[in-house]
């Protein structure tokens, strides 16, 4: 239990996907110019981030090690992380028509979100049981979540403050994320080991 | 030589088995999509405004194609689209409104009087919380809110005013819902002239003249002037009744602006 804690603890605030390891930068800068859309794509990533550690822990471990075929989880994880946001897509499409419309482009482009990869590739290297992988994966999610919608926030704030003509845009939103992750290091004392 | 065969033969098969997952789910999970609601979006103008009362075109589109009926119809693409639609469904054409916003404040700087500096946040809905940047409690503050939502940029703040593009104007009421003051207003155009009452401060004379020059100060000489008239005098203030205006002559109307004693009755050409 203590273990799990830690697992959480750690992906949500110490590595820190998008801050620490700067991953899913890409819908990081282009869906947090809005809270509500920030929301909507953080539950989704969550989602998606829990069931593809679940389904690539699955098949690492039932298929490829018995066959000894390590070398070939890179395209085997592409291609289950595909297929899950696929069916996802599928069943959001019937069952949910509003939240497949407001979540829009960025269901299917979670596909090619470098954070989920990373996510299944350390879950390998760390060596971590079902139930850790499952655990690992919601939290990163949460943690993805949590920094999207700080930065929603931040960039809302931001339209009505009076920034310098040089760093409007694209510059002030860099130095805003540096600086979210510059004090998210404060959280680096948390778990030693 | 047995290991390349055996990752061959896995990844093939992962493959399959996913790709038969998927193309089983696609059958069992297909949306239903009606062929009628894509040909209504390609007649609809496809900017979002949200004038008939849906959330955008697609959900209008929708909308029509359920309960065959333009319901309000199609206030930006007016009579053109709305005749194509209706044919397209099999019902009678029927006339959409043609809707315009109205500007009831006409002080430029100088004319609105102004007792301190604002330097707060410039949006009039920010400034609306605060004491404003004027000291009339119904005018046009200018920051310009009202042009930030317009889909179509017909709006412009000149010298602190909110000016109409009436080619462009469509009426869908976003600006109208973004005014702190309830300064612009929708109304209904059917005539190639729009008069409309420059002011929305209904205090008495003395009140208004202490903050601005160009408000009404409420002496009814438009009222009196016709039998009937189209304008009435609400508190103190005069306002068009645009129901009543209506097929009334271009006379009638231009001696009310013509005798209006602070000039605060405008005619702009309506885009009709």
């Amino acid at each position: 239990m203590k273990e799990l804690l830690v697992i959480f603890i750690s992906a949500v605030l110490v590595n820190n996907f998008v801050l620490t390891y700067f991953l899913g930068i890409c819908p990081f800068l282009g869906v947090s110019s809005q809270y509500e859309s920030a929301i909507g794509m953080g539950l989704a990533v969550t989602f998606v981030m829990t069931l593809a550690s679940s389904m690539c822990w699955m098949t690492y471990h039932l298929l490829l090690v018995p066959y000894g075929l390590e070398i070939l989880q890179y395209v085997v994880f592409i291609l289950v992380i595909a297929s899950l946001v696929q069916v996802v897509e599928m069943f959001i499409k019937k069952y949910s028509p509003p939240l497949y419309e407001s979540l829009g482009i960025y269901l299917p482009l979670i596909t090619t979100n470098c954070a989920i990869l990373g996510l299944t590739l350390f879950m390998v290297i760390r060596d971590y049981n079902f139930l850790q992988s499952v655990v690992f994966g919601f939290s990163s999610g949460i943690g993805f979540s949590l920094v999207l919608v700080m930065m929603a926030g931040i960039r809302e704030e931001l339209r009505f403050s009076d920034v310098p003509e040089v760093f409007k845009g694209a510059a002030i939103t860099l130095i805003t994320a540096g600086i979210l992750a510059l004090s998210f290091m404060g959280f680096s004392g948390l778990i030693s080991s | 030589m047995n290991e390349v065969v055996i990752s061959l033969i896995s990844l093939g098969g992962i493959g399959l088995v996913f790709g038969i997952i998927l193309s089983v789910l696609d059958k069992k999970l297909k949306v239903e999509e009606d062929p009628l609601v894509k040909e209504i979006m390609s007649l609809l103008p496809g900017i979002n405004c949200g004038a008939c009362g849906f959330a955008g075109c697609s959900a209008y589109a929708k909308q029509i194609a359920e309960k065959k009926d333009i319901l309000k119809g199609c206030i930006p693409g007016g009579d053109a689209v709305n005749s194509k639609v209706s044919a397209l469904i099999g019902v009678e054409a029927k006339k959409a409104k043609s809707l315009k916003v109205i500007v009831k404040c006409g002080a430029k700087t100088g004319e609105k009087k102004s007792s301190f500096d604002y330097s707060g946040v410039k949006s009039c809905a920010a400034a609306d919380l605060s004491w404003a940047n004027i000291d009339c409690r119904y005018g046009c503050l200018g920051f310009g809110d009202c042009v930030q939502v317009c889909l179509v940029q017909a709006l412009r703040i000149e010298e602190q005013l909110v000016k109409v593009d009436y080619n462009k104007c469509i009426g869908c009421g976003k600006c109208v819902e973004v005014c702190p003051r309830n300064v612009l207003e929708l109304v209904e155009v059917t005539s190639p002239d729009l008069y409309v009452v420059s002011c929305s401060n209904p205090d008495k004379a003395l009140d208004t003249k202490k903050v601005c020059s160009k408000g009404c100060i409420g002496c009814g000489i438009c009222v009196k002037l016709v039998k009937d008239s189209p304008f009435e005098l609400k508190q103190g203030l005069s306002k068009l009744n645009y129901q009543k205006a209506q097929g009334r002559g271009k006379e009638e109307l231009d001696a009310a602006k013509d005798k209006c004693p602070v000039k605060i009755i405008n005619s702009f050409s309506s885009g009709l």
